[in-house]
């Protein structure tokens, strides 16, 4: 018994020493975990992420950029890239079968590519998301699917200076996508991706506040289609005259909003670096040169406005030929007297020099620098010029002479279609816009421009006695070549020698027309210049008039022409229609060719966001909608009035059906759909 | 003194303890393995399901025992050499005959196979527990009580270092070695046997270049592609764990960076989903385990049962810290299995037959347990 408890004494002493080393033994390993997981010695926390967690950015869809009708200029297709390593393939041969059958190519082709069975190829790059789906319904183990966003531009060349491109990141780098790329941009989104040893995906998240924010969409004052008559007809005038390159653009002369901006060679945004930068620039913007005769209205306008002159006010005219000090000034024409309206009307350089001089130096600039001259119009693109005016402190002996015919002064385009834009709307200079309004990523407003008026340059009664005399330019003067019966146009030419080496060239010129319509209520300016016309079609009646006429009649025929026109008197309108009927021809077939790419390409658009679904339907509703310009009736019979408008498909509301029209809504040269509402007021009497 | 034929609280503990343990198992074979489960055969729960069918048939086993009374298996002691050493002898000489290069640790019968050390262990633990109750006044003299003892054990210490499985043969000889210093060997003895087993144990590791290249790693752990991938892959799970762990099911380590995620590095998955409150928590359990079944074994009268408690208790808490320390690069790189959890049927099946035995011990013996207070 004494031997048992011995024994088990002995028992529990050993025991007790075990325990105690494993004891240790445990503390050892704790120790050790406290040095690893807590305080962790040798770093390793972050190798387990190094080796195990990708963080991968999403691109976000850039916004759309649509026209004033919400045509969609610019969008963002998603397009895949895809690639494998010929080891991640579980069924190679089922693979590229099934590869060749999905895009094409033989199965060889497709074998063929992995060179390295280790190494990583790219299969293909650019397959559109229908293709994709397609791929991924096979379960091919080993493809990796790339998804990548790439801005496209459904109007190809079109707008295309304006609208400007992105790089490779879908970063605006020129125009509207660069200026206003803040809103376009949208916001990266980010996704944490665990992967295994061997790289494949265990799983994945995106943390919160992460996701990826698509782009807001901007509204543009363009009109597609005014945009592709006139870059048409620039490209026309471009092939008929051989200038260097033509511009032109067309605004609104009660808004200051521009319809439409170009210039030619253009380029295509879909393929950037298939262009060259003079292809890319947007010279109604961005190139100053010596406007010529178009800037003869503005010493007029000084005249008129300060009362030293009326419109009939005669001036002598020195049959064609006058010196002042070492120079002497030359007309086309030898005329002894010709009024004011005349002088404008066959543009004198004598009578516009004369006119400066009566005006005075002072008053001459003054004017000049209410019309915005030498100061940028603010119109919120990149690169635009101020033009340059000589200080009236600078002026020599004989520079009113010289800048009265828009010589030694220097003006962009868009600077002298605003200052028509004044004279059109009454007197007031605008700040022109291209952008009505861009959204947030959050879609909320973020920018938006309404008419703003940047100071009255001329009074009302001058606007108007220059609308009489640009109009008669056109009836009568050097701007017949604009003239379209039916339409009461206005403009004024411009052939201006250029400045080549420091002289006056006198083979190259600077040949421009500015025109605006209906003239006493204009709703649309266009100016067109060519640089440098072949020699002989240089003058601006002969290469830009006919131009802006073109643009003009075209966008007058976006509406149903044949009706359009009944309202025109009948000895005018075999003529008419004779000369439309190939302007309708050459209408129908540029704007089926916008219907085609507008079905193939917005289609593709992911509708992803309510109002960009919206938009697009919207856009459809109107697309099925033809528009038409408002006729004027005014003066017309009730009867005769009637059937104009029900020929335009319009709804006619009427006090009385007996009389005559005194008053219409919407107003003569209003751009409005087909099936609307129209409004007339009857006189009492017959 | 009191007597309490009601089952006391220690034994409560000790089941409650073995639940938590098995149950925690399942969750963290079925995190650690689902992925190399999928990866190699495309069911993300095809280990869970062998690690359940195992644990069945551990408690099956287990159950089995509880019914057998423990002091016949002294009886069968010598038959028990005669089969052990047959399973074991079996594998090797198949691999000498055919010359086969893969280590010969299974006995297979038709397409169940079981690892011959775990069954060496059994043996030894009941072969131990039976010389050291019946030769009790002989085991302080080296010749005639500790020699022959010495003999049986070191039989099967060759045997399976020979297989080769050293870090088998090296716990087995540990626990062998504990179990007769508990059971009174002299402490003189065993050293002096174990100082001679280290010399041939350092020459068996030297000699052969991948064992002494794991030595070499365990010094300098620097190479981190290569040899010391796995313990470095090891430690960038337990860090990744921190202090409160990634959370079950989110290990890093286990898709398929850490290899042998579900068997041998088991622990570092514990200790990156669990954290170190986890990891520490899950060794804790193991020495409630093992204390409570130290407790047993003190209170058990009869000194082969007391032994074969205790010498249970101690291999399971052993291979636990074995386990733990080769994870957190304590010791080199072995082979060896966290008991419950490891995806390892033969240990599983093992642990069963001796928890049974142990549960027959406690049954038989607790009407002339006094518990103490």
């Amino acid at each position: 018994m004494a031997k048992k408890s011995k024994n088990n004494e002995q028992y529990i002493i050993r025991t007790g020493t075990v325990c105690f080393f494993l004891f240790v033994f445990a503390i050892v390993v704790i120790y050790k975990l406290v040095n690893i997981q807590i305080l962790d010695i040798n770093s390793l926390a972050n190798a387990a992420t190094a080796q195990s967690i990708r963080k991968k950015t999403i691109q976000p869809e850039r916004g759309l950029i649509l026209d004033r009708n919400n045509n969609i200029l610019a969008t963002s297709l998603i397009k895949w890239d895809i690639g494998a390593r010929y080891i991640d393939l579980n069924d190679p041969e089922k693979v590229f079968s099934t590869l060749s059958k999905v895009l094409g190519n033989t199965s060889n082709y497709y074998e063929k590519i992995f060179k390295n069975k280790e190494k990583y190829y790219k299969i293909k790059n650019n397959i559109s998301v229908e293709k994709v789906d397609q791929l991924k319904k096979h379960n091919l183990t080993g493809l990796n699917y790339k998804r990548k966003i790439i801005r496209h531009y459904p109007f190809q060349e079109i707008a295309g200076q304006v609208i400007g491109f992105t790089n490779w990141n879908n970063d605006g780098k020129a125009g509207v996508e660069n200026v206003f790329n803040k809103y376009l941009s949208g916001k990266e989104g980010l996704q944490i991706i665990k992967k295994d040893v061997k790289g494949k995906t265990v799983s994945s998240y995106i943390p919160k506040n992460a996701e990826k924010k698509d782009g807001g969409d901007l509204f543009l004052t363009l009109d597609i289609d005014y945009q592709t008559i006139l870059e048409n007809e620039l490209k026309k005038a471009y092939d008929k005259n051989h200038p260097l390159s033509a511009m032109g653009m067309i605004a609104n002369p009660n808004t200051g909003e521009i319809l439409a901006i170009a210039s030619y060679p253009n380029f295509n945004p879909n393929n950037v670096s298939g262009s060259n930068p003079s292809q890319r620039r947007n010279r109604v913007i961005s190139d100053q040169f010596e406007p010529g005769s178009i800037f003869k209205v503005i010493p007029i306008s000084a005249a008129l406005e300060s009362d030293n002159l009326t419109p009939s006010s005669m001036i002598n005219c020195e049959n064609g030929e006058w010196e002042i000090y070492d120079r002497t000034l030359h007309d086309t024409h030898e005329n002894e007297w010709l009024s004011l309206k005349e002088i404008i009307t066959l543009s004198s350089n004598i009578g516009a020099a004369k006119i400066a001089k009566i005006e005075g130096n002072e008053s001459v600039y003054e004017t000049i620098k209410k019309f915005g001259f030498g100061d940028p119009c603010g119109i919120g693109l990149n690169a635009e010029v101020a033009g340059y005016v000589k200080p009236v402190s600078q002026w020599s002996k004989i520079a009113y002479s010289q800048i009265a015919m828009g010589h030694d002064i220097t003006a962009s385009l868009l600077q002298m279609v605003m200052a028509y834009c004044a004279v059109a709307n009454g007197g007031l200079l605008l700040r022109p816009y291209i952008v009505k309004s861009a959204y947030t990523p959050e879609n909320e407003l973020g920018y938006s421009h309404d008419v703003t008026v940047i100071r009255r340059a001329i009074s009302k009664k001058t606007s108007k006695d220059l609308r009489e005399i640009l109009e008669n330019v056109v009836t009568e003067g050097t701007g017949t070549n604009a003239f379209i019966l039916g339409y009461k146009i206005a403009g004024k030419t411009g052939t201006a020698q250029k400045v080549i080496e420091g002289k006056y060239s006198r083979t190259k010129y600077m040949s421009s027309f500015i025109g605006f319509f209906p003239s006493n209520k204009p709703v649309l300016v266009c100016g067109i210049t060519l640089d440098s016309p072949t020699y002989g079609r240089h003058f601006g009646s002969i290469a830009a008039a006919p131009a802006v006429k073109n643009v003009f009649t075209r966008i007058i025929n976006t509406t149903d022409f044949e009706n359009l026109y009944d309202w025109i008197k009948p000895e005018n309108k075999t003529e008419l229609l004779e000369n439309k009927k190939t302007n309708v021809e050459i209408n129908n077939s540029i704007f089926t060719s916008i219907e085609k790419r507008k079905n193939t390409d917005t289609n593709k658009i992911s509708t992803n966001k309510r109002n960009k679904k919206s938009i697009v339907e919207q856009r459809k509703s109107n697309d099925n909608k033809v528009r038409v310009i408002m006729p004027d009736l005014i003066g017309h019979s009730y009867s005769q009035a009637k059937y104009i408008l029900t020929k335009l498909n319009l709804q006619v509301h009427t006090n009385k059906i007996t009389g005559r029209i005194i008053k219409q809504k919407p107003q003569a040269g209003n751009m409005i759909y087909s099936n609307s509402d129209c409004y007339l007021t009857v006189s009492g009497d017959n | 003194m009191k007597t309490d034929n009601k089952n006391p609280l220690v034994i409560k503990i000790f089941i409650i303890t073995l639940i938590l343990l098995i149950g925690l198992g399942i969750v963290m074979q079925y995190s650690a393995s689902n992925k190399i489960a999928l990866e190699k055969t495309g069911k993300s729960y095809y280990f869970l399901l062998l690690h359940l069918k195992h644990l069945l048939m551990g408690i099956l086993i287990c159950i089995t025992f509880l019914f057998i009374d423990y002091k016949q298996i002294k009886k069968t002691v010598i038959l028990l050499f005669g089969i052990t050493f047959l399973i074991i002898i079996v594998p090797i000489i198949k691999k000498v005959t055919t010359n086969s290069s893969s280590p010969a640790r299974w006995f297979s019968i038709g397409s169940s196979s079981i690892q011959t050390s775990e069954v060496a262990r059994l043996f030894l633990i009941i072969f131990l527990a039976n010389y050291i109750t019946k030769h009790n006044s002989k085991i302080t003299d080296f010749k005639k009580g500790f020699l022959p003892a010495f003999a049986i054990i070191i039989i099967f210490i060759i045997l399976i270092a020979l297989q080769p499985d050293f870090s088998s043969a090296f716990i087995i000889y540990f626990i062998c070695m504990v179990t007769l210093y508990v059971g009174g060997a002299k402490f003189s003895h065993i050293m002096s046997v174990s100082s001679l087993m280290g010399v041939l144990g350092f020459i068996y590791v030297r000699i052969e270049p991948y064992r002494w290249k794991r030595v070499l790693t365990f010094l300098d752990p620097s190479d981190t592609k290569n040899s010391g991938y796995q313990i470095h892959q090891s430690l960038i799970s337990l860090s990744n764990g921190g202090i409160f762990g990634q959370g079950i099911g989110n290990s890093m380590g286990k898709n398929l960076f850490l290899p042998e995620a579900n068997t041998d590095f088991i622990f570092s998955i514990i200790g990156e989903e669990l954290g170190f409150i986890g990891s520490t928590l899950f060794i804790a359990l193991f020495f409630i385990l093992f204390f409570s079944m130290h407790k047993i074994a003190k209170h058990v009268k009869n000194q082969f049962g007391q032994l074969i408690i205790f010498s249970t208790a101690l291999s399971i808490i052993i291979y636990a810290l074995f386990n733990a320390a080769v994870c957190s690069g304590i010791g080199p790189v072995t082979g060896l299995p966290m008991p419950f959890v490891s995806y390892s049927g033969s240990q599983i099946l093992i642990n069963g037959l001796l928890l049974g035995i142990v549960f027959n011990i406690y049954l038989q013996e607790r009407k002339s347990i006094k518990w103490e207070k």
